[in-house]
């Protein structure tokens, strides 16, 4: 082949050229050319070849991506009983067309024609066969629909009143409406969206650009009954698939909608709300930044917008055109404060039963406002405030969840009489199953939705104490079925990370004891399913990943010899599969997970070299998978533990230059994921782990202001990670042991002062975490922590006093069996430090 | 016509993907792919008449068919629909190669093929040779080779080819118009060269 790409990196090279050169302008291309070719000739030619080539006509893939249906024009095309004149509009549905009714050329009507595949062909068959269109609605608000039919090429399309005149808020830009006066085109819209409702329409799909001004005036609604044919009939697939690509424009979308689920008259409202607050303030209430959809469902979902009159204030500047005839920023502002505020908020509420409940009560309200009487959006407003432990639209899915598992739990126990009976062993067989899939369903996939949340802690203390009962219900019904037993492995594994699976890294509740339990019960079913007769690869996968687990929070709770057992044992299980299936990513990923925690637990027994090793190997699986993959973010993030884990490891063996470089590697990483996410708790807590790494390493190579600016940063992220869930015990330690390293940094870089009030800080507040959690070894140990550094900044008698304290606490700890062999040199010092002050032993 | 209803393993399978289990997607594969070979078959045997290559039309009811049922959340929508668009182009290569050796061994369009299905059958070397070229791309930038499968195979518009992939729409623009020079080079080579 002449003068062909022949690897990947030559190619991309040459794309970026043609890319930049194809978006010059015709005339410029050559100059472009010379500029970046710079002499090479062969080059030169090459992208003169492509883009000759591109150049061409190509039917045959232009006419079959469904592109061309975009880009096709009807115009003098015959259509029914119309001749279509003209395109005027086009979007991600279809084409719009005006068009004549032959034979009687001032009858305008305007066509819309959708892509094939939108539409069932069934459903528009009747549609047209039952005459339906005769019952579509007659308002004078709603743009009304003819006739409808299909081309000959398979799209559907749909004749309607063409209206002459302006998306909503284009008009009242251009005719510079006052607030009252856009308060009293709304209601109209209202009042077409309320009479559709009761002739049993939704709309589906109410914007802005939907809601068409006439020149006198007067709004119309369009599309009204098209969203419901395209969406329609057997399925609410059909309307999620729909939707989905409608989501185009999603920042009108309902959650309901966005999510797919069924839409209702709620929905409408909720879009009216949206409309209503952009006719208020001139912006939209969320900004989408990307058009991807899982981040648009998020945001739709659960980004809570600003109060119109705040939107108002924030964007002074911008938006001066916006804003109504009559008024300043300021002066919008307050008439938005208060009542319409609510209104707005009322209507655009995440779950539709807080909403409006029809759209004549929105309109009524503001209608209220209009006549200076109270409005109905303002009561209750408290109280729905009040419900803010979970987040808002969780609050329903909890306790719908919480019902289902008390129901399952009930459930079981009746359906174990029921099995008495051999007639109803059957179907109360089936039933079971059923009732095990849909509570597993509640137990698996809502934990996963609230999982990355902080705040929602005591949600799922409620969810784990139902789901315990109803799993340990289940054991003793799962004989030796080994699909229920897998079921209920993963149940409890489920249950043990919301109890506090160290792995997570997400808000625990701070139940090591508890989760532990858990987990163990889960590696005694997965271990009767790997050996069992009809164990698969996966089974004892399973087995291997929660034996790491169990390792993993084994070494958390000072148990390290176990600890290195299970993991050495899950390391040996984990490569005996790799060896049947060496290309197999996820296996060596969880191998390299293993290898993370097994160093963990040798490091916290003494044996740092084992422990470099196991992070090293573990180092190079993640390094190659981020490198051939950068956008991975669980890559990364394994990636950063590794790192982490091996910093941590060179500064316990006192190599701080080496610990330092690996630290700002970290550091990097974990920046970068924080800044992708800033809201994400886990994410959080990771930056806030890896600059404790770089300021310590930093104290101990002497950079002491860059430690003091790293650990400044550190402590306040802690900070706001603990004020977000005020229930979770462990990022109350973390503050704690981040004001202490902070105050230890100060001390050292010359500001006593500050240095030490942190340390005092930090021993307040461990000491009063010690008192609420007294099992929890983390919090002992940051207390004598905490204690050691006051001994050392402080002298004399208080520092005496200090120290023999934080000796207290690790005498303590070794009596319970629960220091940690590495912590035992910290107490050998401590004591020293105590003789050399004279004081007692 | 009546259709038969979806696999009964569909809705459980989707789930078990959902949940992570990777093996229950290689179960689902054979299925979404007999779903697309069907309806493909459909339509170019001329079922539905008047209807040209339409990959939209075929994906979207593929997916409709193999979802229907209750409440099933496709985690990774662009899987499926980077899978189905794949599908959808071994379906239409291998229904193109098996139509040209029909035809040299009918020695020329002795069969007598509905109205469009010889519209299709004309197209026929040209979507082979696509299918080559395409295959050049892949090896070259896979990420690129996937853009031109959505939009051409999988009939997706730019937008939603963005949406699916995760990509800005000025990307695919870029990615698309790039891939048709590419291809277009190929394929005029290989004619040249046969």
């Amino acid at each position: 082949m002449p003068d062909s790409e022949r690897n990947p990196e030559e190619w991309r090279r040459v794309k970026q050229i043609l890319a930049d050169v194809l978006e010059q302008p015709e005339d410029r291309r050559a100059g472009f050319l010379d500029a970046v070719c710079a002499g090479d000739a062969t080059l030169r030619r090459r992208i003169e070849a492509l883009v000759r080539a591109e150049a061409e006509p190509w039917s045959f893939v232009d006419g079959a991506a469904a592109g061309s249906f975009l880009t096709r024009d009807l115009s003098g095309r015959q259509l029914g009983a119309y001749e279509v004149v003209e395109e005027i509009g086009r979007g991600g549905m279809g084409a719009v067309y005006l068009a004549r009714r032959q034979g009687d050329f001032d009858r305008r009507v305007a066509i819309k024609v959708a892509r094939p595949g939108l539409a069932d062909p069934e459903a528009l068959r009747r549609f047209l066969a039952e005459r339906q269109i005769a019952a579509t609605l007659e308002h004078p608000n709603i743009a009304r629909l003819l006739d409808g039919g299909a081309t000959p090429e398979g799209e559907p399309y749909f004749v309607m009143e063409y209206v002459d005149g302006e998306p909503l808020l284009a008009y009242c830009r251009d005719r510079d409406l006052t607030l009252d006066e856009r308060l009293a085109l709304f209601r109209q819209v209202c009042a077409a969206v309320g009479f559709a409702h009761r002739n049993l329409v939704v709309h589906r799909d109410i914007k802005p650009a939907n809601i068409l001004v006439t020149r006198e005036g007067t709004p119309k609604l369009l599309d009204f009954g098209i969203a419901k044919l395209l969406a329609e009939d057997s399925g609410e697939a059909r309307s999620r698939t729909a939707t989905m690509f409608r989501a185009l424009t999603p920042e009108y979308a309902s959650p309901e909608q966005v999510r797919g689920e069924p839409i209702t008259t709620a929905s409408d409202v909720y879009s009216l709300g949206v409309v209503l607050y952009e006719l208020l303030t001139g912006e939209r209430p969320y900004t989408l930044a990307t058009s991807e959809h899982d981040e648009l469902v998020r945001v739709v979902c659960e980004v809570d917008p600003v109060r119109p009159s705040a939107a108002v204030t924030r964007s002074r500047d911008d938006s001066a055109a916006a804003v109504p005839r009559g008024e300043t920023a300021g002066s919008l502002a307050r008439r938005l404060r208060g009542d319409l505020d609510a209104i707005a908020m009322k209507a655009m509420r995440k779950e539709p039963e807080n909403r409006y409940a029809s759209v004549a009560e929105l309109s009524d309200d503001l209608d209220r406002f209009r006549r200076g009487l109270p409005v109905a959006a303002r009561q209750g407003t408290i109280s729905y405030r009040v419900a803010k432990f979970s987040r808002r639209h969780r609050a329903g899915l909890a306790a719908t969840a919480l019902v289902l598992l008390a129901v399952c739990a009930g459930l079981a126990a009746t359906l174990r009489e029921a099995r008495r009976a051999r007639e109803a062993e059957a179907r109360a067989e089936r039933r079971f199953r059923d009732v095990r899939t849909l509570a597993n369903f509640f137990l698996n996939d809502f934990y996963d939705a609230i999982r990355f949340l902080p705040g929602s802690t005591p949600a799922r203390q409620l969810i784990v104490q139902r789901g315990l009962a109803y799993l340990d219900s289940l054991s003793l019904e799962a004989g030796d079925d080994p699909s229920l037993l897998r079921d209920l492995a993963e149940g409890y594994q489920h249950l043990g990370d919301v109890q506090g699976n160290p792995a997570q890294g997400s808000s625990m509740l701070g139940d090591m004891p508890g989760a532990q339990k858990t987990f163990r019960r889960a590696a005694d079913v997965r271990e009767r399913l790997a050996a069992s007769a009809t164990a698969t690869r996966q089974d004892r996968l399973a087995l291997a990943r929660i034996d790491s687990l169990l390792a993993d929070s084994y070494t958390l709770d000072g148990e390290y010899r176990q600890a290195i057992d299970l993991a050495r044992r899950s390391v040996g299980l984990m490569s005996k599969e790799i060896e049947a299936a060496p290309s197999d990513p996820e296996v060596l990923r969880q191998l390299a997970h293993t290898q993370i925690n097994l160093g963990s637990a040798l490091k916290m027994a003494n044996h740092p070299d084992e422990a470099l090793a196991a992070f090293q190997s573990a180092l190079a699986v993640y390094e190659k998978l981020f490198t051939s993959d950068p956008s991975d973010i669980v890559d990364r993030r394994r990636l950063f533990v590794a790192y982490y884990k091996i910093g941590a490891l060179e500064n316990s063996q006192k190599r701080y230059d080496r610990a330092v470089d690996v630290f700002r590697r970290a550091v990097s990483l974990a920046g970068e994921s924080h800044r992708r996410e800033p809201g994400n708790g886990a994410v959080s807590r990771d930056y806030s782990f890896a600059l404790e790494g770089l300021g310590e390493s930093l104290v101990s190579v002497g950079q002491l202001r860059e430690a003091v600016d790293i650990l400044s940063s550190r402590r306040a992220l802690q900070q706001e990670l603990a004020d977000a869930d005020p229930s979770d015990a462990n990022a109350r330690i973390w503050l704690a042991e981040g004001t202490c390293s902070l105050g230890e940094a100060r001390i050292a870089a010359g500001d006593a002062a500050a240095g030490i009030r942190d340390l005092q800080e930090a021993r307040a507040m461990t000491a009063s975490l010690v008192a609420k959690h007294p099992d929890d070894v983390s919090a002992r140990m940051e207390l004598a922590h905490s204690c050691t550094a006051l001994g050392g900044a402080t002298e004399g008698a208080e520092s005496r006093a200090w120290l023999e304290k934080a000796r207290d606490v690790y005498l303590g700890l070794r009596r319970d069996g629960k220091l940690p062999p590495a912590v035992e040199a910290l107490l050998a010092r401590v004591e020293e430090q105590i003789a050399e002050s004279g004081g007692t032993r | 016509m009546p259709e038969p209803d979806p696999p009964s393993g569909v809705t459980e399978l989707l789930r078990r993907w959902n949940s992570g289990d990777r093996e229950a997607m290689d179960r689902l594969m054979p299925i979404v792919y007999d779903e697309l070979r069907r309806l493909a078959a459909g339509y170019l045997k001329g079922e539905r008449p008047g209807h040209t290559l339409q990959p939209t039309a075929l994906v979207h009811e593929a997916y409709l068919r193999l979802v229907r049922q209750d409440r099933v959340e496709w985690q990774n929508r662009a899987h499926f629909f980077g899978i189905a668009a794949s599908m959808m182009r071994r379906v239409l290569v291998d229904h193109a190669r098996r139509r040209q050796a029909e035809k040299r061994d009918a020695g020329g369009f002795r069969l007598t093929l509905q109205l469009g299905e010889a519209f299709e059958a004309a197209r026929d070397p040209e979507l082979l040779e696509l299918d080559q070229a395409l295959g050049r791309l892949e090896r070259l930038d896979a990420d690129q080779a996937r853009v031109v499968e959505l939009r051409f195979f999988g009939g997706l518009t730019v937008e939603e080819t963005a949406v699916v992939l995760g990509i800005s729409t000025a990307t695919v623009k870029r990615e698309w118009r790039t891939a048709k020079a590419f291809l277009r080079r190929e394929m005029a080579s290989d004619d040249a060269g046969s």
